[in-house]
């Protein structure tokens, strides 16, 4: 997924873009209200997620949210400092779809990032119609949860197609191993890892497939999506 | 003022009197000198001229009538004396020369041909009577004297009159002194009594007021503007001072960001569950909450109180309420005493306050011990009082807690950035309230704090 980082401090940017990159995401840096707009024609331009600080040079970061609300109904969320309640009910007012605190709580922001990208997700696929993933020679059927691999179906328990479904989502995006938990079995209680350890195992083993779905050391996983 | 209306009046009166008696002398003097006059031809001569005899007689009988009547009228005793103290006339018929006395000297006086000088100063309180003399002179010859005793009654009541006249006169003159003084001197001090008001609301945290630059006379008007000037100087670089600190918190943000985002990325690349990581990113939490709580010490320091009568049992009731489950979770009994009790305070900065306070009382508080929580009234304030089982503190240690990011050193393990009770003090201030803090026997702290019970008189 493509993320487009507005933030005119640049050690700032560029530790964000290594972490972001880190799981998997594409980030492009803008360095002031004006580089972004520029950077979102023509219509959002293909970014998933606009990430806005507020406290840019150039213009009032206020005015950049409106102005990319304006051309771009790609989500926004904004940066802001902890105790700006103000600053962040007018932000959402002027079209921002979330916030994050800065100094960054990278968990939270990636939680947050995957939130905001969800809904568009379901909204394009509505549109679109589709109820089917199509990588390559995987094929995952949503409304029938049914995965077929060069045409054959494979057989997955409940809680695979759950994370199989949910990796490739967004193919290539890193998949922080709490959220995974989260998503697919509905708790936070962290003696879980071992089950979701487990569970990628057989799926790989299942879709014979073995680089479909990368371990990312330290953090979680994601899905590759095949080049074939 | 005073001293110098007396020291013109004295003068003024004694020349009253003077005056008055001087009237009355020259007055007597004239009298004698006629007197003087007809006793000239009242002589006795000697025997053997009868023709002489009979005028002589004559004379000396009209005298006589004279003096009655001059006595008659005016009270005034009179009489003409030869040489040898033999009356030639008097009147009142018994009154004779006295052996000593005034009369005596004026007698004496006289027969030497000398007028007798002026008599003493008769004041209005002494009952003198006034003597005058004058000389008989027939061929050169003193033959008789003619001496006047007079009351001096009438003429005391007019001085005493006069005197009563500049008394007032004086007392009128120091009256008026006294008004127009009071009136420059409160001129005068209106201005500065402003200027005195003024000041004490600018030291009270209302920073915006001034002075009006009007009346008074000009160098205390000059020193209004300068002190308007000044206050605007001293509001400006308090804000300054607060922009400052909200700024400083503000700049650290990035740069701190940043730092946390590398650290994440250290973390990639090592082992998972690594030990020191965690503790990293601990650290990293703390500093952020530092820099959080600065900014609301600066945002505090600007704060200007919401007040309101409140019911701060009820409050303190909901804050104990909301620390109940922590304290549980810990072990620690929390008892509220919180009957319903009215004071003159912001709710929302009071409600921050007790948090900051029970929070800090919880923290330190171990197991099965108690933190104790009472509402009361006395008079003038309502107080909130909180007390701890922890280990408490040393004397020294009371006298610096509130300042800012000051922990007692055998405490400092414990979370927390140490604002706190620093916001807690300075948000009560901003509303007329203290905290103050205490040994609890027999052990612990105790806090104290308290908020007026009702808004300035009005």
């Amino acid at each position: 997924m493509r993320l487009l980082l507005v933030e005119d401090d640049n050690h700032v940017a560029a530790a964000l873009s290594a972490v972001l990159a880190r799981h998997g995401f594409d980030v492009t840096h803008a360095r002031s209200g004006e580089e972004a707009l520029q950077a979102l024609v023509p219509e959002g331009n293909g970014f998933g997620v606009v990430l806005l600080d507020l406290g840019l040079p150039d213009q009032d970061g206020y005015e950049v949210c409106g102005k990319i609300r304006k051309r771009t109904s790609t989500p926004v969320i904004m940066v802001t400092a902890r105790a700006d309640v103000r600053s962040r009910i007018h932000g959402l007012n002027l079209g921002a779809d979330d916030y994050v605190v800065k100094p960054y709580d990278t968990g939270e922001l990636l939680a947050r990032i995957h939130a905001v990208s969800r809904r568009t997700f379901h909204e394009d696929s509505a549109e679109a119609g589709e109820n089917a993933l199509l990588l390559g020679s995987l094929r995952i059927e949503l409304s029938t949860r049914q995965v077929l691999v060069d045409g054959s179906v494979v057989q997955l328990t409940r809680k695979e197609f759950d994370l199989l479904a949910l990796l490739a989502q967004r193919p290539g995006v890193v998949f922080r191993r709490e959220q995974i938990i989260s998503e697919v079995w509905r708790t936070s209680w962290e003696g879980t890892g071992r089950t979701l350890e487990v569970h990628v195992a057989s799926l790989r083993a299942k879709l014979r497939m073995p680089a479909l779905i990368e371990t990312v050391r330290g953090v979680g996983y994601r899905l590759v999506a095949p080049t074939s | 003022m005073a001293a110098v209306l007396l020291a013109l009046g004295v003068p003024l009166a004694i020349s009253v009197a003077a005056a008055q008696q001087q009237t009355v002398v020259v007055d007597r003097i004239d009298d004698t000198a006629r007197f003087a006059a007809l006793a000239q031809f009242v002589t006795d001569r000697p025997t053997g001229s009868r023709v002489k005899d009979m005028p002589a007689d004559e004379r000396r009988e009209t005298l006589q009538r004279e003096l009655e009547s001059y006595y008659d009228v005016y009270g005034i005793r009179a009489g003409v004396f030869y040489r040898n103290d033999v009356p030639m006339a008097n009147a009142p018929a018994d009154w004779y020369l006295p052996e000593t006395g005034e009369v005596r000297d004026a007698f004496a006086e006289a027969l030497l041909s000398r007028r007798s000088h002026d008599p003493q100063q008769v004041w209005p309180w002494q009952r003198n009577r006034l003597v005058v003399a004058s000389p008989v002179i027939r061929d050169g010859d003193v033959v008789a004297v003619v001496v006047t005793d007079s009351p001096t009654g009438h003429m005391r009541s007019q001085t005493l009159h006069g005197w009563i006249v500049i008394g007032a006169g004086e007392i009128a003159a120091m009256l008026l002194a006294v008004g127009a003084a009071l009136r420059l001197t409160g001129w005068v001090l209106r201005p500065v009594r402003v200027l005195d008001a003024v000041t004490h609301r600018i030291a009270t945290g209302s920073l915006k007021s001034r002075v009006a630059v009007a009346g008074g006379p000009p160098e205390l008007r000059r020193l209004a503007r300068s002190f308007n000037e000044m206050a605007d100087n001293v509001e400006d670089v308090l804000e300054q001072q607060r922009a400052f600190v909200a700024d400083a918190s503000h700049q650290l943000r990035n740069p701190l960001s940043a730092l946390l985002l590398r650290i994440e990325l250290l973390a990639l690349e090592l082992p998972e569950d690594n030990e020191e990581i965690a503790s990293v990113r601990t650290e990293g939490k703390r500093l952020a909450e530092v820099l959080d709580d600065l900014l609301d010490l600066a945002l505090a320091e600007h704060a200007e109180a919401d007040l309101a009568l409140t019911d701060i049992g009820a409050l303190t009731a909901e804050r104990v309420a909301a620390w109940s489950p922590l304290a549980e979770a810990k072990g620690v009994q929390l008892v509220g005493d919180c009957p319903a009790t009215t004071a003159w305070a912001d709710p929302v900065t009071l409600s921050s306050a007790l948090d900051a306070v029970i929070d800090n009382a919880v923290k330190f508080t171990p197991e099965d011990e108690r933190v104790r929580v009472s509402v009361a009234s006395n008079g003038e304030t309502s107080t909130v009082v909180v007390t701890d089982g922890g280990p408490g503190l040393t004397d020294e240690e009371l006298v610096r807690i509130g300042d800012r990011f000051w922990r007692s050193g055998r405490h400092q393990n414990i979370k927390g950035s140490g604002l706190g009770l620093s916001i807690s003090r300075v948000l009560l201030a901003a509303g007329g309230g203290t905290i103050s803090y205490d040994h609890h026997e027999p052990h612990g702290l105790k806090v104290t704090v308290r908020v007026p019970r009702s808004g300035p008189a009005s």
